[in-house]
C-alpha cells in the first residue's frame, strides 16, 4: 500500500501548505551576492513585423549563446500579446555583458530591429547586491 | 535578514502600477532569499536561478498583485514554490524523465517518475489526495510535506516538531500508512 502511495505522489505531486512554505521561507538562507547579471529585454513589434522580428531575435539569441561569459540567452513570445517578445540574457559578469554590447552581432541586431519595433526596446537589469 | 519595511510598501505600489523597473528593485532586495528558497526544490544553483529568473520574466508580462506588504514574503514563497514545481515538470519532460532534482537518501523525492492510475484523470487523483491529506493531523501533514514535498529538510522538520531522528522516521512511517489508508477509502468513495 505504501509503494502505491509513493508512486501516486511521484506521479501527481504532494501540495505543500502555505504555512509550511512560510516556515521553509523563514529557514532559508539568502544566497550570497553574485557577479552574475541578467537582462530582461522587451521588444514590441510593429503589426505585421512580428515574424521578421522573431527571425532576427532567434539569430541574435543564438549568437549571444556563443559568447564566452554568456550563461544563457532565450527568447519568449508573450502569451497575451503575440507582438511582444521578451529576451532573457544571462552573463557571468559585467565584462561579458560589455563584450556582448560591443559584438558585431549586437550592432547588427540594433540595425535590423529598429524598423521592426513599435517602441524602443526596454531593458531591466537583475543584479544582487554584494556582487 | 529581510524584513517588511516602508520600502516594501513603496515597491508593491510601483509593481501594482506596472512599473517594470520595480522588478529590478524586488530582485535586489529579495533575489538572494528567493534563490535560497528555490534551492530546496531543485538540484543546484543554476536550476534555482532558472526558476527565479523565469518568475521575474513572467512578472514582467503580468505584474504580481500583492495587496499587503505584510504578506509579501508569503507571496514570494508561494510563487517560487509553484515556479519550482513547474520547472521540475518541464525539466523532467525535456530530459526524458531524468530531472535534475534534489536527492535525499531519506526520501523517494520528486525525481523518480512512476506513472500510476493512468486510467484515472490526474485531477481526480489530486482531489483524492487533497481530501485524504485534509483528514490528517498537522504533524502528519508536516512530515509528509517534508518527505514528499521537500519543503523542509529532515533536520528542520525534526526541530519544528521537536522530535528525535528515530521518532521522525517512526512518525513518518505511520503518517504514510495513515495517508495510504485514507486514500484507499477515498478511492472506494469515488
Amino acid at each position: 500500500m505504501i509503494d502505491r502511495l509513493d508512486a501516486l505522489i511521484r506521479s501527481v505531486g504532494l501540495p505543500v501548505r502555505p504555512e509550511t512554505l512560510a516556515a521553509a521561507w523563514s529557514l532559508s538562507e539568502e544566497e550570497p551576492g553574485s557577479r552574475r547579471l541578467t537582462i530582461l529585454v522587451t521588444l514590441r513589434a510593429r503589426p505585421g513585423m512580428d515574424e521578421e522580428l522573431k527571425r532576427a531575435t532567434v539569430e541574435f539569441v543564438e549568437a549571444t549563446r556563443r559568447l564566452e561569459g554568456a550563461i544563457g540567452s532565450t527568447w519568449h513570445r508573450s502569451a497575451g500579446d503575440p507582438l511582444t517578445f521578451v529576451l532573457v540574457e544571462r552573463f557571468a559578469h559585467r565584462g561579458a555583458f560589455e563584450r556582448h554590447m560591443a559584438a558585431d552581432y549586437f550592432r547588427r541586431f540594433q540595425v535590423v530591429q529598429a524598423p521592426l519595433l513599435a517602441a524602443p526596446a526596454e531593458a531591466i537589469f537583475l543584479e544582487r547586491p554584494g556582487a | 535578514m529581510v524584513s517588511t519595511t516602508e520600502g516594501d510598501r513603496e515597491l508593491l505600489e510601483a509593481l501594482r502600477r506596472g512599473e517594470a523597473r520595480s522588478l529590478a528593485a524586488l530582485y535586489q532586495r529579495y533575489g538572494g532569499k528567493m534563490l535560497g528558497f528555490a534551492r530546496r526544490f531543485v538540484a543546484d544553483q543554476d536550476a534555482a536561478e532558472d526558476v527565479v529568473i523565469d518568475l521575474f520574466r513572467r512578472w514582467l508580462e503580468r505584474p504580481p498583485r500583492v495587496q499587503d506588504a505584510e504578506r509579501l514574503s508569503a507571496f514570494l514563497a508561494t510563487s517560487v514554490y509553484h515556479a519550482a514545481v513547474d520547472w521540475v515538470r518541464r525539466d523532467r519532460a525535456e530530459r526524458g524523465q531524468t530531472p535534475r532534482l534534489q536527492t535525499d537518501p531519506d526520501s523517494p523525492g520528486l525525481n523518480s517518475v512512476v506513472a500510476v492510475g493512468q486510467d484515472v484523470p490526474r485531477e481526480v487523483l489530486q482531489s483524492r489526495l487533497a481530501r485524504a491529506m485534509a483528514q490528517l493531523s498537522n504533524q502528519d501533514r508536516t512530515l509528509l510535506e517534508t518527505h514528499y514535498g521537500h519543503a523542509l529538510t529532515t533536520e528542520e522538520c525534526m526541530t519544528l516538531l521537536q522530535v528525535s531522528r528515530a521518532a521522525f522516521h517512526q512518525r513518518l512511517h505511520r503518517a504514510r500508512e495513515r495517508l495510504a489508508r485514507l486514500l484507499a477509502e477515498e478511492e472506494r468513495r469515488d
